[in-house]
């Protein structure tokens, strides 16, 4: 993989004034926390000054197991061991915040505790930073963005792989390479790597169909960034994407990148306009009201903004869809309980459910959960 | 064998148990008496004691014999109307081993049938109608097609008045010696509007924290029944935190297991005590009647309300 073969230097990678600061803190022993999406350079960077600085570098990352214990053991030997040997060492946290809940029990409450006691050179990696579980561990550290690549660094970056594997590229390939990278530079290197012929040649006509995700972001770039009626309303034409799947794209990250709550209003309008026009197709199976639909929600909802926003929020991938799968898990021992007090009390199963706060109370009543024959489980819920 | 669950342990067995709707109770027992029951309509607001009537008329009329000849059903969980078409063809099949020459079926909450599923069901009623009698029930009558309606006797029932809820609460304090002080009966009736099951439930709540109950305690098994969440939702919309009021409504509606219907009636209430300036209101209710239009014309719930709640920032 190119991405391994063309680690870069210290001194290349985009990021100096991050990595200069991160210098200056590991010499305070001053716990640092990098945040910033997927791919844009921050593990490497890590790597990177350990070794031009000499420190030994102790990882754990994701795929450990990181309770409580485990991290206290992990910087708690680095920490003793630096005053046997006399050596330095960087522990590197990679992903902090997927310190799950239950798995890693106790894991960033301990992390927390420990930057806060002991003095070692520590360095904690995280995408989101606006995340509740690490809120107090962000008290005590230092914090340092590491932004998207711009698309020139990425361009440089991709010609520079390009001209050391012999690769004939047109400049407008290389850009677009990494234009539609959405600032995860390891992403730009694996696709150059696959679109490069046999013959050694840039080869870009199928990358469409291959990556989804690169394409919604780009119209999303264009929808969001521009105001312009012609691109923007055909900015969805030759997406691979389900029109109603580019709709929850849209309006998830609606509110990340308008900010003003003006913009945000007229946006959402046309977004709802756009969902009428869909239920319309649905019931009187008249496609042309699709033509509708998609402007409404593009050039829609690009002219919906005064201004345009300079900052670029990274754009996400929806959770409601996951997140309405849990609550259906959730709910599924709630409709259980209610079907059992519907037989029992003559009323409807969804009047069971709306009404289920009243309930609650009184049936872990021994009678009642007899009379209801409710399970283990069931009482568990009720419990909650 | 009684239950525990206060709506069914004080459900009325017998007519002269139920309380209020004295017409209705007077013309039915007539009725009975004479065996000649027609297709019924119970209309009226939940609570009011339509299942229970419908059930006392099966007692009655096949004593100890009621339950192979009574069948309760409920539109509103078995959703279309192909599932009860069948259980009515089996049911109804058979004779009736009474002296009555009929069945009964009793379809609770007709109107949340589709207009096609009550064509069906009309259709339905017609060819059993030799050997079965339908008491239907519902919440607003002018939810029915007329063919349905014409076919049946209908009855309206009110919502209990605040004499009959004083009477239902002296009953079970003696029952169950509990103490309910005076405001507390007030509260009770407030709360429950009329509506027994709801004031049942509410009272076995509470007094399963305590026996001696006050408007406190009330209060509180009240507001633990009564998610303030719509109201929270409201208020970062009005304090244009767009974001968060967004994040909220889909929790609400996903942890509580909500629909875009229950939230907009909601939303719709709380406006309408809110203290803000007139107009505001106005315009907010107004905007409130048009997304529950779209709603209801079949949009994506969680997209309307969202231009909802982005409308209440501005
Ligand atoms: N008129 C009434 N008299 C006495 N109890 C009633 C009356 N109406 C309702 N209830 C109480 O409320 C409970 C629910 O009433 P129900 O008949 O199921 O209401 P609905 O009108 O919704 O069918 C009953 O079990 C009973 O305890
Ligand atoms: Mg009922």
């Amino acid at each position: 993989m190119w991405t391994d073969k063309y680690i870069p230097e210290l001194k290349e990678i985009p990021h100096q004034r991050e990595i200069d600061l991160i210098i200056q803190y590991l010499k305070e022993k001053i716990p640092v926390l990098l945040y910033g999406p997927t791919g844009v350079g921050k593990t490497t960077s890590i790597i990177k000054i350990a070794k031009d600085h000499n420190y030994e570098l102790l990882e754990i990352n994701a795929s450990d197991k990181r309770n409580k214990s485990e991290i206290e053991t992990l910087i708690g030997n680095a920490t003793q061991q630096l005053s046997l040997f006399g050596g330095k060492k960087l522990i590197l946290l990679d992903e902090i915040d997927g310190l799950s809940g239950t798995q890693d029990k106790g894991g960033i409450a301990a992390l927390t505790k420990i930057i806060s006691k002991t003095k070692a050179h520590i360095v904690m990696t995280c995408n989101e930073i606006e995340n509740d579980k690490i809120k107090s561990l962000k008290k005590k550290c230092k914090i340092i963005e590491f932004k998207p690549n711009t698309t020139q660094e990425i361009s440089l970056i991709l010609k520079e792989i390009a001209k050391k594997e012999n690769i004939t590229f047109k400049d407008s390939e290389i850009s677009s390479l990494a234009r539609r990278s959405n600032g995860d530079i390891r992403g730009a290197i694996i696709d150059l790597q696959v679109n490069s012929t046999l013959e050694n040649n840039l080869d870009l006509t199928d990358l469409s169909n291959r990556e989804n995700k690169g394409e919604i972001i780009n119209a999303l770039t264009l929808i969001f960034k521009s105001k312009d009626f012609n691109t923007t309303s055909q900015s969805l034409t030759n997406i691979d994407l389900d029109p109603n799947e580019c709709f929850l794209w849209i309006e998830y990250n609606l509110p990340k990148e308008y900010t003003k709550t003006e913009d945000i209003y007229q946006g959402i309008k046309k977004l709802s306009k756009a969902d009428i026009f869909k239920s319309r197709i649905i019931r009187r199976q008249y496609f042309r009201f699709l033509i509708y639909q998609s402007i409404l929600m593009t050039a829609g909802v690009a002219l919906a903004k005064k201004e345009k926003y300079s900052l670029k929020p990274s754009y996400k991938k929806t959770s409601r869809l996951l997140k309405i799968w849990m609550a259906n898990q959730r709910n599924h021992k709630k409709k259980l309980i209610a079907e059992k007090i519907s037989i029992h009390t003559h009323c409807s199963i969804n009047h069971a459910i709306k009404t289920y706060p009243h309930y609650k109370k009184f049936l872990v009543k021994k009678s009642i959960i007899k009379q209801l024959d409710l399970s283990d489980d069931e009482i568990e819920y009720l419990n909650k | 064998m009684t239950s525990d669950i206060w709506t069914e342990k004080y459900r009325p067995k017998k007519f002269e148990e139920i309380i209020g709707q004295k017409e209705i109770v007077l013309r039915i027992k007539s009725l009975v008496e004479k065996k000649s029951l027609p297709h019924c309509l119970f209309a009226g607001p939940a609570g009011v004691g339509k299942t229970t009537l419908a059930t006392i008329i099966a007692k009655e009329l096949f004593d100890e014999n009621w339950k192979p000849n009574f069948l309760e059903l409920n539109a509103s969980d078995d959703r279309g109307i192909g599932i009860i078409r069948n259980e009515i063809k089996n049911f109804a099949r058979t004779m009736s081993l009474a002296k009555i020459p009929f069945k009964i079926i009793f379809l609770d909450e007709c109107d949340s049938l589709t207009r096609d599923a009550q064509q069906a069901l009309r259709r339905t009623m017609e060819q059993y109608s030799r050997s079965t009698r339908f008491i239907l029930s519902c919440n607003f009558s002018s939810k029915l097609i007329d063919p349905i309606k014409s076919r049946c006797s209908i009855f309206r029932f009110k919502p209990l008045t605040k004499e009959n809820v004083d009477e239902i609460i002296k009953k079970i304090k003696n029952e169950e010696s509990i103490e309910i002080d005076e405001d507390a009966t007030k509260i009770l009736f407030e709360y429950s509007q009329g509506d027994l099951r709801k004031l049942e439930n509410l009272l076995q709540s509470t007094s399963s924290v305590t026996n001696k109950i006050t408007k406190k305690e009330l209060e509180e098994i009240i507001s633990f029944a009564q998610p303030k969440d719509v109201q929270e939702i409201i208020n970062l919309a009005l304090n244009k935190d767009f974001q968060n009021a967004k994040r909220k409504l889909l929790n609400t509606m996903l942890n509580q297991g909500l629909s875009g219907l229950d939230i907009i009636k909601e939303i719709q209430k709380q406006i309408i005590n809110m203290e803000i300036e007139d107009n505001k209101k106005l315009e907010m209710i107004e905007q409130c009647g048009e997304i529950e239009f779209r709603l209801v014309e079949g949009s994506d719930e969680f997209v309307q309300l969202q231009s909802l709640l982005a409308s209440f920032t501005r």
